[in-house]
């Protein structure tokens, strides 16, 4: 079975999904929170995102509000219906009190809007990072 | 006892804002008072009065959101339905995070409002309700003798009464005379009942 970690580079990383069509949102998502500890896995689709979870389990899952499959705040309700709870963080570049109200109604724990999402992200993120490095150590 | 009506307590720096809301919720049969600052409402805030705050999000002096978290300092439990404007969103997260019911953008639609007012009227309704029912329950516990207050402690953990004359060291008998009367005295219809009662009791503590 699995053997138990003694060094900290031996430890799987910790997961955090973006889910957003720019791949430059990706890209820049990735290296913000690379420095930090997580393995960041980008995905442009709410679908690539739901086939994902049914082998691994993120610490964290950022979604940007406007997807080509399916509204972010209806894969938030997804993620709810299925039991999943994971911290999950909204992104998105409407400037919308309904919008916010709705995804933190729907379990996000923020909602960011674009295009300065870096500090924000950091705030929520990295404790989140920290938490699960932790927990499997 | 005499209780007064549900209040919609209107908050915002805007006379024109506070004097349309004033008369659109009248006119609806609404009881509405209004404040021109958030310090003005915290020094007439009484908790005892039942209604929701229509709160502007965003006023010189002591905000909104300042206004929200110093509610939630003295435990108030009044449902906040607050106005934001454009470019409001990074507030409005902070206000949900921090407990918020709702929200309505300016400009907004009368019937918007209203409607909103009324769910809030609602979940405060419901919140008080809960809070009598509560009371309720701690004052039937209180009434316990310090013996029958083991004994509850014990059933609710779901001892049996064999288990708990042996932890207690009485007879099965005398087990069985106390909490037939724990279940009259907290009024409960069955263990699950009363289960429930502690649980509600506690979790106001």
């Amino acid at each position: 079975m699995a053997s138990r970690p003694t060094d900290i580079h031996t430890q799987p990383p910790v997961i955090v999904c973006v889910v957003d069509p720019d791949p430059l949102v990706q890209r820049s998502v990735a290296r913000l929170l690379g420095p930090l500890g997580a393995a960041v896995e980008g995905y442009a689709t709410a679908g690539e995102l739901l086939a994902r979870l049914q082998f691994a389990v993120p610490a964290c899952i950022i979604v940007e509000n406007r997807l080509p499959d399916m509204p972010g705040i209806a894969l938030l309700q997804e993620l709810r219906a299925r039991g999943l709870q994971i911290p999950t963080i909204m992104l998105s570049g409407d400037d919308d009190v309904r919008d916010a109200v709705s995804a933190m109604r729907a379990g996000a724990i923020d909602f960011i809007e674009k295009p300065f999402i870096d500090r924000a992200l950091v705030t929520q993120v990295a404790p989140i990072i920290d938490a699960g490095g932790r927990s499997r150590g | 006892m005499k209780e007064k009506p549900a209040t919609i307590f209107v908050v915002d720096d805007d006379d024109a804002v506070r004097t349309s809301l004033r008369l659109l919720l009248r006119s609806v049969g609404l009881p509405v008072e209004t404040f021109g600052s958030a310090q003005a409402f915290l020094d007439a805030f009484d908790a005892e009065r039942a209604g929701c705050l229509v709160l502007d999000i965003r006023m010189p002096g002591m905000s909104g959101l300042e206004l929200q978290q110093r509610l939630n300092e003295i435990h108030a439990i009044i449902p906040i339905v607050f106005i934001t404007g454009h470019g409001d969103v990074p507030m409005a997260v902070e206000a949900m995070q921090h407990g918020a019911v709702d929200f309505i953008q300016k400009p907004f639609r009368d019937q918007d409002l209203i409607d909103r007012i009324n769910q809030a009227l609602e979940k405060d309704r419901d919140n008080r309700a809960g809070l009598k029912e509560r009371d309720a329950i701690q004052d039937r516990m209180r009434q316990l003798t310090p013996r029958e207050r083991e004994v509850l402690e014990h059933v609710t953990r779901g001892k049996a009464n064999k288990v708990i004359a042996g932890d207690l060291n009485v007879s099965q008998r005398t087990v069985e005379i106390h909490r037939a009367r724990v279940m009259e005295k907290m009024g409960a219809s069955s263990l699950a009942h009363l289960v429930r009662m502690v649980i509600e009791a506690e979790r106001a503590a």
